[in-house]
């Protein structure tokens, strides 16, 4: 017989969580996991301690971008793989701390004026295009909420000061000759596509990654169908320039790669010490090879995402050898011996940037071909299978650990509901580490590798519990619509038209109908066919559980697995 | 007089067990210790796939400790991870649990599953001491939309509802049979008074 708990709060231990006490009649039905439950725990704690410390009112500073887009991608804790609340869905006091945030990054953008800096922009790129397509107001509307915020820019004059002045700043052939930013042109192609810091004097791959993910994220408000103070978004233009910087960055890491081996050279992984795992797998450091910076796990995680936001899929050759390089290294307790020197400042953006390019990779509805490594074969490979890497570590056995002491009791088994997976290593990873007493809620304690800053590795922690992408625009199927607000992101339709993806069961329309889809069927149980007409697969009028069961006979691959 | 009345009323009865499909499954609740079960019955060959119960109980919150189930839609997964061969949920107000559990196998595979005519859905388990009265428990809402069973439908893909069964509403063709009978009665009664 089998024999589950059933849990009588929302926080009590079980093998699910019965989430009526919580939930109105009639609301969305999940199964949150104990485990989600915790994650869902440590999230709360995590913002608490943002707020308390003064995170979303300019206590963060430069990491403000980062930790307003950790509380814009705050989840429905009893749908923990639903969409991130964003502004409109956030509660009253979240709404006040993101008008705040978003007030601080106006403020400071306006006070910047041409100065660059790769990290503080990008996030704030990210933060303030998530903000206002989640409906944030604009600064009109902030003049006159409660409590009043004065913003010196409208969001619109603050994305085109961010965007001109990070594609500005990239290496290009022409450079920026003109004023205000006076950058000089680099002929050759492999030193073009990078940005350094402040300007565009280096191939610096740290402050590349975000300067791609900002403008990967304004391509999505610039694409989109809104207006704020200034008038519509929409900027065909800037997204024309946007994807010709981002297809330049990625040709940028192409031809930058390592050739192979890393910077982990002491000989714990290949032979001789030399770092040379496998003749196809391909890595990137800090800075290129010809500089003399062996590839990192840092870098080449991130290098992932800048191959995908330039247009390259799972299955791309570079993509291919980048993965290749990750799985063979996949580690995610420490970046020691892999890290060019910065192992412990660097481990939690390590964590999200390797993360999230894995999740691009999923939400993009494009599985990898076989015999091609996915996003899903990190931490597969034993430490002693070949190719042999003595600190590689494999999966965590989820059956086989007991629940983290400060969410609670729970014995041996307690995470047992998981799948070994990268999220679950790293999210309990974080789980373990984060404080209670003076530091509650920050990430900063036991097992603890260190952080250039604190505000932004809690930020990152918090992007990884929350599978963030970063409010990115993916366009896997071509159609100029981001993956994201697609309707059906694995077919071309550039006019939205539903007839040509719309197919009973496949919800999130990439043209497979998974567990994924199973599981929005699930969410939507008990309500009317009009909340999502291709739920109702009996085609009866309302959403039921034979609905759920009729999609499952239709999954696409066997166990409804996402791939073959 | 009487016998003929019986005979039609046999009748009656008989042209409305034609218009059913197949067997009536019957659902009852067995309290057996601090136990209470839901348990099908009648299943006639027809094989459940899918159920989705309100349980209500009147002992309190935190009376009711846990649910089990004897896997007869596969083995149970609560989490829905794929990992198992069901998706099972539930969400307890404090009165009524909503349960469901809906298979991942294919028909055949759970057809090999349910092989006796009764099988038990869930067990809903309460603490020791809780009153296990079996006033104090009851199924509700069983309206064939949002509460029901689901049974594989030979020949389609999509499951059909199969409790509550036609008893509830009538189909037309049912309807007409019953009417058809309770002329006959009528007859009778008349022949009777001739």
């Amino acid at each position: 017989m089998s024999r589950f708990p059933v849990t009588m709060k929302r926080t009590i231990s079980g093998a699910f969580i019965c989430a009526g006490l919580a939930v109105a009649a009639g609301s969305a039905y999940a199964v949150v996991t104990p485990f989600q439950a915790d994650v869902s725990t440590a999230i709360d704690r995590g913002l608490a301690w943002m707020t308390a410390n003064g995170g979303f009112t300019g206590g963060a500073g430069d990491a403000t971008g980062l930790t307003m887009e950790a509380l814009l991608e705050k989840r429905d804790p009893l749908v923990p793989l639903g969409p991130a609340q964003g502004y409109l869905n956030a509660t009253a006091a979240d709404k006040t701390s993101l008008r705040s945030a978003a007030t601080y990054i106006l403020n400071g953008t306006s006070s910047n004026g041409t100065g660059f800096y790769a990290y503080r922009d990008g996030a704030r790129m990210f933060a303030l295009t998530e903000y206002a397509l989640s409906g944030g107001p604009d600064k009109a509307a902030l003049a006159t909420s409660v409590p009043a915020q004065v913003a010196a820019i409208t969001i619109k004059a603050a994305m085109d000061n961010l965007v001109d002045k990070t594609l500005a700043m990239q290496r290009t052939a022409a450079g920026s000759p003109g004023a205000p930013y006076f950058q000089p042109g680099y002929a050759a192609a492999a030193e073009q596509g990078y940005w350094c810091y402040n300007d565009s004097t280096c191939k610096d791959s740290s402050t590349t990654q975000f300067a791609v993910a900002g403008l990967a994220a304004a391509k999505s408000l610039y694409s989109s169908a809104i207006s704020g103070d200034a008038g519509p978004y929409a900027d065909p233009v800037r997204v024309g320039k946007i994807n010709t910087a981002l297809t330049l960055a990625k040709t940028a890491y192409e031809l930058n790669a390592g050739a192979t081996g890393s910077d982990d050279t002491g000989g714990t992984c290949g032979t001789g010490g030399t770092g040379v795992l496998t003749a196809t797998e391909r890595g990137h450091g800090y800075h290129p090879p010809v500089e003399s910076y062996k590839p990192s796990l840092q870098q080449t995680a991130s290098g992932v995402y800048i191959q995908v936001f330039g247009g390259s899929t799972v299955n791309s050759p570079m993509v291919q050898a980048y993965l290749q390089w990750l799985k063979n290294r996949y580690r995610y307790a420490d970046l020691d011996s892999k890290g060019n020197g910065f192992q412990g400042l660097t481990w939690s953006y390590y964590l999200w940037s390797s993360f999230k390019g894995n999740e691009l990779i999923r939400l993009s509805a494009i599985v990898p071909l076989a015999g091609n490594v996915g996003p899903d074969d990190m931490g597969t490979l034993p430490a002693a299978s070949a190719p042999a890497c003595a600190n590689r570590q494999v999966n965590k056995t989820t059956a086989s650990l007991a629940r983290v002491p400060s969410f609670g009791a729970g014995a041996v088994g307690y995470y047992s509901a998981e799948t070994a997976n990268q999220y679950f290593d790293y999210a309990h990873q974080l789980l373990a580490m984060q404080c209670t007493g003076g530091s509650a809620g920050s990430f900063t304690c036991t097992g603890y590798p260190g952080a250039w800053d604190t505000f932004s590795h809690n930020a990152y922690a918090l992007l990884v519990l929350l599978r963030a992408t970063g409010g990115a625009c993916v366009d896997s199927d071509g159609d100029g619509i981001c993956d994201a607000v697609d309707n059906c992101p694995g077919v071309f339709n550039p006019d939205q038209n539903p007839a040509a993806c719309a197919t009973t069961c496949d919800l999130d329309g990439n043209g497979i109908i998974d567990r994924v889809d199973i599981a929005a069927v699930v969410a939507l149980r008990n309500k009317p066919a009009s909340a999502n007409p291709k739920a109702d697969a009996d085609g009866n009028g309302v959403i039921n559980a034979l609905d759920a069961r009729a999609c499952t006979l239709r999954c696409t691959y066997a166990n409804c697995s996402p791939t073959p | 007089m009487k016998t003929g009345i019986l005979k039609s009323l046999a009748g009656a009865t008989a042209a409305l067990a034609i218009a059913m499909p197949a067997a009536a499954i019957t659902v009852s609740l067995s309290v057996v210790g601090n136990s209470v079960s839901v348990v099908a019955g009648s299943l006639g060959g027809q094989t459940i796939t899918t159920w989705d119960i309100d349980f209500k109980y009147t002992t309190g919150l935190a009376s009711l400790t846990s649910m089990s189930t004897s896997n007869q839609l596969g083995i149970t997964d609560p989490a829905c991870t794929f990992a198992g061969q069901t998706c099972f949920g539930a969400v307890n107000n404090g009165t009524v649990v909503d349960t469901f559990e809906f298979s991942l196998l294919s028909d055949a595979a759970v057809d090999a599953i349910q092989t006796t005519p009764t099988i038990t859905l869930v067990t809903y388990n309460f603490l020791a001491g809780t009153d296990m009265t079996a006033s104090n428990f009851s199924l509700i809402n069983f309206d064939g939309t949002t509460n029901f069973l689901g049974c594989a439908s030979a020949g389609a893909i999509n499951p059909v509802v199969c409790f509550p069964g036609s008893q509830g509403v009538p189909e037309p063709t049912s309807l007409a049979l019953a009417a058809l009978a309770l002329l006959g009665v009528g007859a009778s009664r008349r022949r009777a008074k001739a």
